[in-house]
């Protein structure tokens, strides 16, 4: 890590930047999301540009994609070249920019050669159709860069979440001359599973020694300081801390430059006595099955919080979503909820499991989560509706409770109920999300990665709204590749191996604890 | 690695209640509710009720240039008195689009409704109310089975539909042995034409105004309206949230046949009977008026009020250039163009509203 760090910085300071951006401003409406924002990466350079939700970060990289148009006066420079506006991705990636975006861009219903070859098929020989073999073989270089093994010939929404990554990244890697180009990872990890990040970032540091700039946008500090060799900050549109080095810095002093503020105390939950006494379980699986789920049986007090964890395909991702009744046709076993009932599983959908007080918070807020064309107060209420109904109507003032209550509970922001959904930055959606099911006060909660995509002030709300509904008597299933949150708030951390329940740790642990036993 | 995210910072005591909220945010939210009210008060209500104000002073211009025939009884008797079948037609699109779905069957729906009336009644010699009865059933009939082609079979709801459209226009066609019906009884009559209070308007335009009102309530302060929304917004959201998708979307798709089989029935019956081959020519006029809705009351969603609205408005339109001495084609021309603006316009404030 040494190593990278002052090759980085023998870079910026002999040559001009690789990729420089300067006096970028940018207003939508009324409000100025970006001021006179700049950043510069050097050649060869890993640099991270970071801020919470809504500071502006994934404004610039839309800039620089040629999503939105900045307003006049912005210079992007690669190599030292001024780049003609507008941005376009043509342009820019025939100068060498490509950006893999958090969505990945990959199209399904297409094999793994044609993604990744997407934009780069060419007619060959005489005939000028496409040569698959070639492209073929092609795509299979491309991914064997990054030490992938991947049948180029599946389809890409059959591959797991972390090969799908790949897939992007190859895509994006292959235009890029070795020791040349500029690559943005746009929260490229953020579907990578755990046990690939090692292989991952091997791979960004073997570009980077080989000249390659890389710029990662990530909410994941530990990997920051990993990869980074120097940050750009960005708080409320402007920079913070431009190209500042990482060598010596801890989390928690990225965490203050980012948030402009100490990051309030969270301090770990623990089961209060009276709950821990408690008869009888509340939440009883058994013989819980499912595509990688291969029988678990498993009994969560009332109040007490269990993590699930494990590498791909252990189970963890699964399990969440079969308890909750959402893949009732993979499903076997039964859930039992004290007070509410037993539900067998398989066949059962997700009114069953929640009429008798399972609430699901899944990992995928855009496509399960919340409506973005909805408004925040209807997404929040959505679950309760039909029960809170007086005389068959829907009044205004349980919802615009329940609403409040989130804005407290969550400290969602801003507190405008009739706004859309689409209208709250990341973070703030995803306590939207969180608080829709809070308030149905879940006899059992479940939850699959709460915290991704949601930077360290967000985090840290969202961990402490799980530890107060467990107070407060619910059981919690928390589904989380992020060590740190188990250790932080459960009482019992399972580790899924091959299906089933492989080890069992109990607090007080740390987050190495728990990545020891994964 | 150091894993000190998290901890409580030696300084502040751990149990200190989350800080302020970073400074700006409440502040500058709170600033700008109370800086323009008033303005965008104005916006709010000139983006819901605009095209009222033009269909006032598309009327007004109309009774400047021929106020002799527009501001005649006989005149608004038309305007208001002939749209029934399209406000029941619009109130089944409407079903369907909410909840995310596309029917291209309604008008056929209706015209078999009015053709089955006409064809029981007079051709048959069943009583009135068994046929109505008969074509009320066959549109429910119709409606469901769309459903279940399309939700429980799982097939495109446009292919289906369309399939559906001319499957049940030839199957009228067929029933009525291409010969329009007609010698429906004056008691029938009645159900539709009946004047209410003596202000010369029929009563099937308070039935549309009824239902569009009841459907306007039933979506904005029912959790059935509320679970619709969320099926039209994001299929899976609402699945997950325990909302039984495929029955609400089943179940859109006979509400639309039922609408449309009440707007044929009151047709047959306020003519005395139908044209079997002319059903057709009402799909688009109810497409136009429910998207063209999509600008009132609540702009950039299906509403049943806006397109109650916009029926009467494009109808207006219609019957005053009428007056002015154009003909037939005239409609046509003015429907079509009414989509295509609706949805352009819609399209664009929504692509604006999204950039902002």
């Amino acid at each position: 890590m040494t190593a990278v760090h002052e090759a980085g910085h023998a870079a910026a300071a002999s040559t001009t930047a690789r990729l420089e951006v300067s006096d970028l401003s940018k207003t939508f409406g009324r409000s100025r999301v970006l001021k006179h924002a700049s950043i510069a990466v050097a050649p060869g350079e890993v640099h991270a540009l970071l801020g919470q939700n809504g500071s502006g970060k994934s404004t610039l990289i839309k800039v620089l994609s040629g999503l939105h148009r900045p307003d006049p006066g912005a210079v992007v420079r690669i190599d030292g070249t001024e780049v003609p506006q507008p941005l376009t991705p043509a342009g820019i990636s025939a100068r060498g920019l490509t950006i893999v975006h958090q969505s990945l861009g990959l199209v399904p219903g297409h094999t793994v050669t044609e993604n990744v070859r997407l934009g780069q098929l060419r007619g060959r020989g005489w005939s000028r159709l496409i040569r698959w073999s070639h492209e073929r073989e092609r795509a299979v270089a491309a991914l064997a860069a990054l030490h992938a093994d991947i049948d180029p010939d599946r389809m890409v929404d059959q591959l797991p979440m972390g090969q799908r990554a790949t897939v992007a990244i190859a895509r994006a890697m292959q235009g890029i001359v070795p020791g040349r180009g500029c690559i943005v990872l746009d929260e490229s990890t953020q579907s990578l599973p755990r046990d690939v990040l090692p292989g991952f970032y091997a791979t960004v540091r073997r570009l980077a020694a080989q000249g390659t700039s890389i710029l990662i946008v990530s909410h994941r500090l530990d990997e920051v300081l990993q990869l980074a060799s120097r940050v750009t900050v960005l708080r409320d549109g402007e920079v913070t801390a431009a190209g500042a080095p990482t060598a010596g810095m801890s989390e928690a002093a990225l965490a203050r430059v980012i948030l402009g503020r100490e990051l309030v105390g969270f301090v770990p939950h623990r089961r209060t006595a009276e709950l821990r006494d408690a008869p009888a379980p509340a939440a009883r699986l058994r013989d819980v099955r499912g595509a990688t789920v291969a029988g678990v049986d498993l009994e969560i007090a009332p109040g007490e919080v269990v993590g699930v964890t494990g590498a791909t395909d252990s189970g963890s991702e699964e399990l969440p979503y079969l308890v909750a009744g959402v893949r009732p046709a993979v499903a076997h076993g039964h859930l039992e909820v004290a007070g509410g009932g037993t539900v067998d599983l398989a066949g059962a959908g997700v009114s069953a499991t929640t009429a008798i007080g399972v609430a699901l918070v899944p990992s995928d807020r855009a496509n399960e989560g919340i409506a973005v064309t909805m408004t925040a107060l209807e997404n929040v209420t959505l679950p309760r509706v039909k029960r809170r109904a007086q005389r068959g109507l829907l009044r205004r003032g349980w919802q615009q409770r329940e609403f409040d209550d989130a804005c407290a509970r969550l400290s969602v922001t801003p507190p405008e109920p009739d706004l859309e959904a689409s209208a709250f930055s990341g973070g703030n959606q995803q306590k939207l999300l969180l608080a829709k099911w809070l308030l149905s006060r879940p006899a059992l909660l479940v939850l699959h990665e709460p915290t991704q995509a949601v930077d360290v002030g967000a985090r840290a709300e969202i961990l402490r709204a799980v530890g107060r509904a467990a107070d407060e008597g619910s059981a919690v299933l928390l589904s989380s590749i992020e060590a740190q949150d188990l250790a932080l708030v459960c009482d019992r951390v399972l580790v899924l191996a091959d299906g089933r329940i492989a080890r069992e740790l109990h607090a007080p642990m740390t987050a190495d604890d728990i990545l020891a036993a994964t | 690695m150091s894993h000190d995210l998290d901890a409580p910072p030696a300084a502040a005591s751990p149990t200190t209640p989350p800080a302020a909220p970073p400074p700006g945010t409440t502040t500058a939210t709170g600033a700008r509710r109370s800086a323009a009210p008033a303005s965008a008060r104005v916006r709010d209500l000139a983006g819901r009720y605009g095209l009222v104000v033009v269909w006032l002073v598309m009327a007004a211009v109309y009774a400047v240039l021929i106020p002799d025939t527009f501001l005649s009884l006989g005149t608004a008797q038309t305007i208001f008195g002939s749209q029934a079948t399209l406000v029941f037609l619009g109130t089944a699109a409407v079903a369907v689009f909410v909840v995310g779905e596309f029917d291209l069957s309604i008008a056929s729906i209706m015209g078999l409704s009015a053709t089955t009336v006409g064809v029981l009644a007079v051709n048959t010699g069943l009583p009135e109310p068994v046929a109505v009865l008969v074509a009320f059933a066959a549109g429910v009939a119709c409606g469901a089975l769309n459903g279940f082609i399309i939700v429980v079979l799982g097939i495109d709801p446009i292919v289906t539909t369309l399939g559906m459209s001319v499957l049940l226009l030839g199957v009228a066609q067929a029933i009525s042995g291409l010969v329009t019906t007609s010698g429906l009884s004056d008691q029938l009559a009645l159900v539709a034409s009946y004047n209410v209070g003596g202000f010369g308007l029929p009563i099937s335009f308070y039935y549309g105004v009824v239902v569009a009102v009841a459907f306007a309530v039933v979506l904005a302060y029912t959790p059935l309206g509320r679970h619709m929304n969320f099926v039209g917004a994001n299929r899976e959201v609402a699945r997950l949230s325990g909302v039984r998708v495929q029955r609400i979307r089943f179940g859109a798709y006979v509400f639309s046949g039922t609408s449309s089989s009440i707007g044929g029935i009151l047709l047959a019956a306020s003519v005395g009977g139908f044209d079997s081959s002319t059903s057709g020519s009402y799909l688009l006029p109810a497409l136009a008026a429910t998207f063209l809705g999509t600008a009132v009351v609540q702009p950039g969603k299906f509403n049943p009020l806006g397109t109650l609205i916009t029926v009467y408005f494009l109808i207006t339109g219609i019957v005053g250039l009428q007056l002015l001495g154009f003909s037939g084609w005239v409609s046509n021309v003015f429907y079509g163009a009414a989509l295509v603006i609706a949805v352009t316009v819609s399209t664009v404030a929504r692509q604006r509203l999204v950039r902002r």
